[in-house]
């Protein structure tokens, strides 16, 4: 049997394309777990946050540590792998940065409100998945860029239910899209 | 008849590693290579950016925007071409994170904050750099550290340069790129690509 250039060229292009979606598969699935921690942890903050606005920059404080110290132990609980290690690891370095340029655009360099700092956290966390998703898979486009035109939506129109709004998109988008993930993703065997 | 090399576990798994290891190292290398060519023409750009700014500030914002543009359209011009000589598809992730920074950008200095113009001076770059890092945690650790000096660098000059904001920005944001794009082509391996 013989194989044209052609159709060679074109069978290695299919097995990279589903290495590819394998790869993004199993992304996805690995992903879904710490979508379910920090949607839910950013639920109850902005709830929070809407019935004791005076208490809300401690609890957010606290939550974000809480948020980490779960990311950390999610990393450590799962089976290692040196492969798999170096992902997660890389997912937690990934949240480490957001959170200090985050800090450093409202605290050093930027002035801004309490509205502005509710909208401005959750885009700049779709940002981030915005970015990584252009290398692990395009659903975290997708979220990214729903999200942060439906917080944008929040902002100019929600009124004094902007927390609630952020509650329920931000923290539901996370786990919805961790539900949604873990149905399309495939478990690492 | 010569009886076959006996090779242990530990030590099959460790040869295995050190190929990982090399592999990935490659792979950086060649990724350093590519990208030297687009930090030195960007940090090109931000360094007149930045002195056409101090020149003459009234008209900061048109160039800023022909920075912008003809960064975009070089970056995607660079692209076409190699991939014309290498025989591979346009890559646009790239492109695609950066029209993602530019929008971020403008969300964030002119639509949903009142930010004055040194705070515009300062936080472009360091979305930049922050960026980079993102970037820097998946395909080479060196994007990671440049973007972290850097982005101290821009800290360090918002709060203490004064009246020198403009040129210390345009030595540390234009500057260190190109700085960086040619060390990256000296580290790099020209000439190849991943695949």
């Amino acid at each position: 049997m013989s194989i044209d250039p052609q159709t060679a060229a074109s069978s290695l292009s299919d097995v990279e394309r589903v290495e590819q979606r394998t790869r993004e598969a199993v992304w996805y699935f690995g992903a879904s777990t710490f979508l379910f921690w920090w949607g839910g942890i950013s639920t109850i903050g902005n709830v929070f946050e809407h019935f004791e606005p005076l208490y809300a920059a401690k609890a957010w404080a606290v939550l974000t540590v809480l948020a980490f110290i779960g990311s950390f132990v999610i990393a450590r609980s799962r089976r290692h792998s040196d492969e798999r290690r170096r992902a997660d690891n890389r997912i937690l370095y990934a949240q480490l940065i957001l959170v200090v340029f985050g800090l450093l655009w409202t605290q050093v360099l930027g002035t801004i409100g309490y509205r502005e700092l509710d909208a401005f956290w959750p885009t700049l966390w779709m940002f981030g998945f915005m970015i990584a998703g252009l290398w692990v898979g395009r659903f975290f486009v997708w979220c990214g860029m729903s999200v942060t035109l439906l917080t944008i939506a929040g902002y100019y129109w929600a009124g004094n239910w902007f927390e609630i709004w952020m509650a329920v998109l931000n923290g539901a988008a996370l786990i919805g899209g961790g539900f949604w993930l873990r149905r399309i993703g495939v478990a690492r065997s | 008849m010569a009886s076959e090399p006996h090779i242990a576990p530990q030590d099959a798994a460790a040869s295995l590693s050190d190929v990982e290891v090399i592999e990935r190292r490659t792979r950086e290398a060649v990724r350093y290579a590519y990208a030297s060519t687009f930090q030195i023409m960007w940090g090109t750009l931000v360094a007149i950016g930045y002195i056409a700014e101090y020149i003459s500030p009234k008209t900061d914002l048109y160039s800023w925007i022909a920075v912008l543009v003809v960064g975009i359209i070089g970056g995607i011009t660079i692209r076409r071409s190699r991939a014309n000589r290498s025989g591979r598809p346009v890559d646009w992730r790239v492109v695609y994170g950066q029209i993602a920074l530019v929008a971020f950008g403008f969300l964030w200095t002119t639509l949903l904050t009142d930010a004055t113009p040194r705070q515009i001076n300062a936080l472009w770059p360091t979305f930049y750099m922050f960026t980079m890092v993102l970037f820097g945690i998946w395909v080479g650790r060196f994007f990671v550290g440049l973007g972290l000096v850097v982005t101290a660098l821009v800290a360090v000059g918002y709060l203490w340069a004064g009246d020198w904001f403009l040129p210390w920005m345009a030595v540390v944001a234009g500057g260190g790129c190109i700085a960086s794009g040619l060390y990256l082509r000296r580290i790099g391996l020209q000439n190849q690509t991943l695949p």
